[in-house]
């Protein structure tokens, strides 16, 4: 048992109204209950209205592009006013060309203002001033004196500044949130490996209901090869039950009368009747599943570069404002001045490029990942990453293969060669599908071995398999199992039966007429690039640690060979996480969980970056922050390098950014803006920005 | 050139629809060429005409002009850039756009889908960019801009209404023909840099004054 249930579950979280992640702390409030993690995800919710719903989604992306569209004709025409001179075209095209840059513009303010709007007010009321008042401050204000110029006939106008400051940071937005909507569905898709319906003996009828529709006491039938609907206990069958997607454990656990099985496992070879003793969110799978999200909820927010930058500049500009205003204001005694100055001093103080510093050198990031097959949900992971200290693995699975290989094979004597033991022992197992059995079989393909018959075939789940199998003229009785198993029936020669097997190993004993004939040893093998990639992580200056539920002495082993610095066995799913939460506590830096089995999912979502390899279960990855689909271990240390550079970048964007801006309010401030220098420092900035955004993807490897 | 938009644009779905589907696409690029040409234009203006940098408008023409012969000579398969010169994947970035709007095919999205589509970096547009930079006026990058968009419509609604078997051959011919453009452009524009139109009058109107 994994989870104890007689433990409540203590989840203290919030689900964001848009993306459906979990959230702790206050997040953003929309003033109706309504409550989001990040400010991208209300964005996107304020305009689309409702939850995230595919159609909804493109609605939000249309109303972006009629206003970018709009935009982009304000643009047009504010360079054709702006390279033209007034009497080559005459005043009254260029007044005309002020009114449909008016017309245009308004638009784009109604459509993409109002959510800043609201949550500028919201900010507000909490004495706090963010980046969407900065935005919509410097949008208002630009279209404000570009209509009192228009109407006036006369002054400069900021049209483009005014529409294009709002398209440009709701794209990046955009991009940021809709990232983070593909995990949506991911921590309810656990509950689909539950079949959709359950078999159950309804006053002794076999009856098909919905499995939602299950109660505690009901008595389900589950068929071999059937997924079980519910947790319950045995009440009549015997059957070998997998739970690898459960636990990761890769062996079937034999079930019998009185046993508890878990929904979610699947029922390999039995015909089993269960009595259900929890659904819903008290099963196993629930619980899992609401450890997940507690986990994740309870995470420490990030925080991101550009929230760090932006907490010193807001206030900056906000003076600098307030300073040109007084300045003008008392040394000139000019109010009219003064205003203008304060307004183009906000104007000018955020170009589109805060909105795209972050976006799109994470996003280029992300792509770059992406086409090496790791998978990286969201910015802000991306940029964490690069601050890892411990990573801690699982073993079975992430650093060893997860699947059983014979590693060697001995025979009672130089008589019997090793494929004549393979080629008996796999003719019988061709009838089974224990994990074993899979590693026989492959055994005797590669050896390309021509199989036998088999003619009587009878199998103990867990234990081993026997019968009749006739093969190049002969037949013989065959069985092949534990030591245990043949044991009543045959002798052991001393040569087999020498324990000089490490634990880490499994081993099957192949015996007839009346004598273990030869021992098969299988091995879960290291993978190859589990020792270079801790060697880096180590050389990185990372503390490396294996966690695993298995026995100390195999998980000892494999630390020994991965060289890994420490290792802890015989933990549960339960323990993996609150040892992760205990490190975390230590406050010994951002910790990185490397898993693939749903006994991980707890752990991986606890960790600061939570990382599946991609042979891992569903949930694994579904929980996890980020997933490495090739299983190439060494792509951890590759992407904190990614993650490192793309942070540079970032900080260097934010720089220019800033850089251009400060020369931008040094002119505003002496109130002399003019809507060129406003076009151009914008364009400018936002130029720079991409283009040292798109060094990612040449300067970096992956 | 980006013809595999208009192919998908034109996937399960009656003829007429899909023309104008594709024609839609085709506007939507047509006005991002065009909002990129009065960009260009209007810094050409500052930077080339009125601007600090004037004086030296002549020697980044001829930087210009190498530049464009060495992209084109790569389009047509001959790389002296080496890697340096590879175009970024900003698909990446908007993949999510792309992805959505392409998921659902309406006029509108088909509209936009073109908008966005015409800022992705193709080295024809680019080298059409540079010429709009030089032509010295605002509206002249536009229409030289409007050109390209208009000229290279037929091709694309070719692209994307006669099937995908054509459709692989074809990017490879395109790619060609725009190399030759490009390093055309090249040529004209250290023409201009070197006064040779000067006394040789040249098709382009912005080019020859």
């Amino acid at each position: 048992m994994l989870l104890r249930r007689d433990e409540p579950l203590n989840i203290r979280h919030s689900s964001c109204e848009y993306c459906g992640l979990p959230f702790s702390g206050k997040g953003y409030s929309s003033g109706n209950d309504q409550r989001f993690c990040c400010y991208g995800c209300y964005l996107v919710c304020e305009i689309v209205q409702s939850k995230h719903e595919e159609g909804l989604a493109a609605w939000v992306l249309l109303r972006l592009g009629i206003a970018g569209f709009l935009a982009m004709n304000v643009m047009m025409l504010s360079m054709i006013l702006y390279t033209t001179p007034e009497e080559q075209i005459g005043h009254s095209t260029v007044n005309s060309l002020r009114w449909c840059m008016l017309i245009l513009s308004a638009p784009v303010l109604i459509i993409l203002g109002g959510s800043f709007l609201r949550r500028s007010i919201s900010d507000l009321k909490r004495f706090k001033v963010g980046m969407d008042t900065l935005v919509l401050t410097g949008s208002i204000a630009a279209f404000a004196i570009s209509v009192k110029s228009t109407m006036a006939g006369r002054g400069n106008i900021y049209y483009d500044t005014s529409t294009m400051l709002l398209v440009v940071m709701t794209l990046g937005k955009f991009l940021e949130a809709s990232a983070k909507t593909k995990t949506a569905a991911a921590i309810s898709a656990v509950m689909d490996w539950i079949p959709k319906f359950a078999r159950i003996l309804l006053d002794g009828k076999e009856i098909e209901i919905s499995s939602s529709e299950i109660k505690v006491d009901d008595i389900m039938l589950i068929r071999p090869g059937e997924s079980i609907p519910a947790d319950g206990v045995l009440v009549s069958g015997t059957s070998e039950v997998s739970e690898s997607m459960l636990t990761g454990e890769i062996k079937p656990r034999l079930c019998s009368v009185g046993d508890a099985v878990y929904g979610g496992s699947i029922n390999h070879n039995g015909l089993l009747t269960v009595r259900v003793t929890e659904v819903g969110d008290l099963s196993f799978l629930g619980q899992v599943r609401a450890m997940v999200q507690s986990a994740q909820a309870d995470r420490a927010p990030i925080e991101r570069v550009a929230d760090r930058i932006l907490l010193v500049f807001t206030p900056i500009v906000w003076i600098t404002a307030l300073s040109a205003g007084l300045y003008w204001g008392l040394t000139q005694g000019n109010v009219e001045r003064a205003i203008l100055s304060a307004i183009a001093v906000l104007v000018v103080a955020c170009p589109c490029a805060f909105g795209l510093a972050t976006p799109l050198a994470a996003s280029l990031a992300i792509g770059k990942a992406a086409r090496s097959g790791i998978l990286v949900r969201s910015a802000e992971i991306l940029e964490r990453i690069g601050s890892i200290r411990t990573v801690v693995f699982d073993k079975t699975g992430t650093l060893t293969e997860g699947s059983p290989t014979i590693s060697e094979i001995r025979t009672i004597s130089a008589e019997i060669h090793p494929n004549e033991l393979i080629a008996w022992a796999a003719s019988l197992e061709q009838h089974s599908n224990h994990a074993v059995a899979t590693a026989i079989i492959s055994e005797a393909k590669e050896r390309r071995i021509v199989l036998g018959s088999t003619t009587t075939f009878t199998s103990l789940p867990g234990k081993g398999v026997k019968g009749t199998v006739s093969f190049n003229g002969t037949s013989r009785r065959v069985t092949v199992g534990s030591a245990d198993y043949l044991s009543p029936t045959h002798t052991l020669p001393d040569i087999l039966a020498r324990t000089d097997i490490i634990d880490t190993r499994m081993s099957a004993y192949v015996g007839w007429d009346g004598v273990v004939q030869g021992r098969i040893l299988l091995n879960d093998q290291i993978r190859p690039d589990s020792v270079k990639a801790i060697s880096i992580l180590k050389s990185l200056g990372v503390r490396t640690i294996l966690v695993s539920g298995d026995e100390e002495q195999s998980v000892g082993d494999v630390a020994h060979k991965c060289r890994i610095d420490e290792f802890f066995s015989q933990h549960t799913p339960s323990e993996k996480a609150d040892f992760i939460y205990k490190m975390a506590e230590r406050n010994d830096g951002f910790i990185a969980m490397v898993g693939d089995g749903i006994n991980d999912a707890p752990a991986l979502a606890r960790a600061h970056i939570g990382i599946a390899v991609g042979s891992g279960t569903d949930l694994a990855r579904q929980t996890s922050d980020v997933i490495i689909m090739h299983d190439d271990l060494t792509s951890i240390p590759k992407l904190m390098q990614l993650s490192i550079q793309t942070c540079r970048i970032i900080r260097q964007n934010f720089c220019w950014a800033i850089g251009y801006n400060v020369i931008a309010m040094c002119i505003a401030f002496s109130g002399f803006l003019h809507p060129l220098i406003a076009a151009i420092i914008m364009l400018i900035s936002s130029l720079t920005v991409i283009a040292n955004s798109l060094r990612i993807e040449r300067q970096i490897s992956l | 050139m980006c013809g595999g938009f208009p192919l998908h644009l034109s996937t399960s779905t009656s003829g007429r629809i899909a023309l104008i589907r594709q024609l839609l696409f085709v506007a939507g690029k047509t006005f991002t060429y065009v909002f990129l040409g009065s960009i260009a234009g209007a810094l050409g203006v500052i930077v080339f005409k009125n601007g600090p940098l004037s004086p030296f408008a002549p020697i980044l023409r001829i930087l210009l002009g190498i530049f464009m012969l060495l992209i084109g000579l790569s389009m047509l398969g001959v790389n002296l850039l080496g890697n340096r010169l590879s175009y970024p994947s900003s698909a990446g970035v908007f993949a999510e756009i792309f992805h959505r709007l392409i998921r659902e095919p309406s006029y509108t999205s088909a509209f936009i889908l073109g908008i966005a589509a015409g800022f992705l970096p193709c080295p024809l547009p680019m080298g059409l960019l540079s010429l709009a930079a030089l032509s010295n006026n605002t509206i002249n990058g536009m229409l030289s801009m409007a050109g390209l968009g208009l000229g290279t419509a037929p091709v694309l609604l070719a692209a994307g209404l006669l099937g995908s078997s054509i459709n692989k051959r074809f990017a490879v011919l395109g790619m060609r023909a725009a190399g030759l453009v490009v390093m055309m452009l090249g040529i004209a524009i250290l023409g201009k840099a070197s006064g040779f139109w000067t006394t040789h009058q040249c098709c382009c109107g912005e080019m020859s004054h």
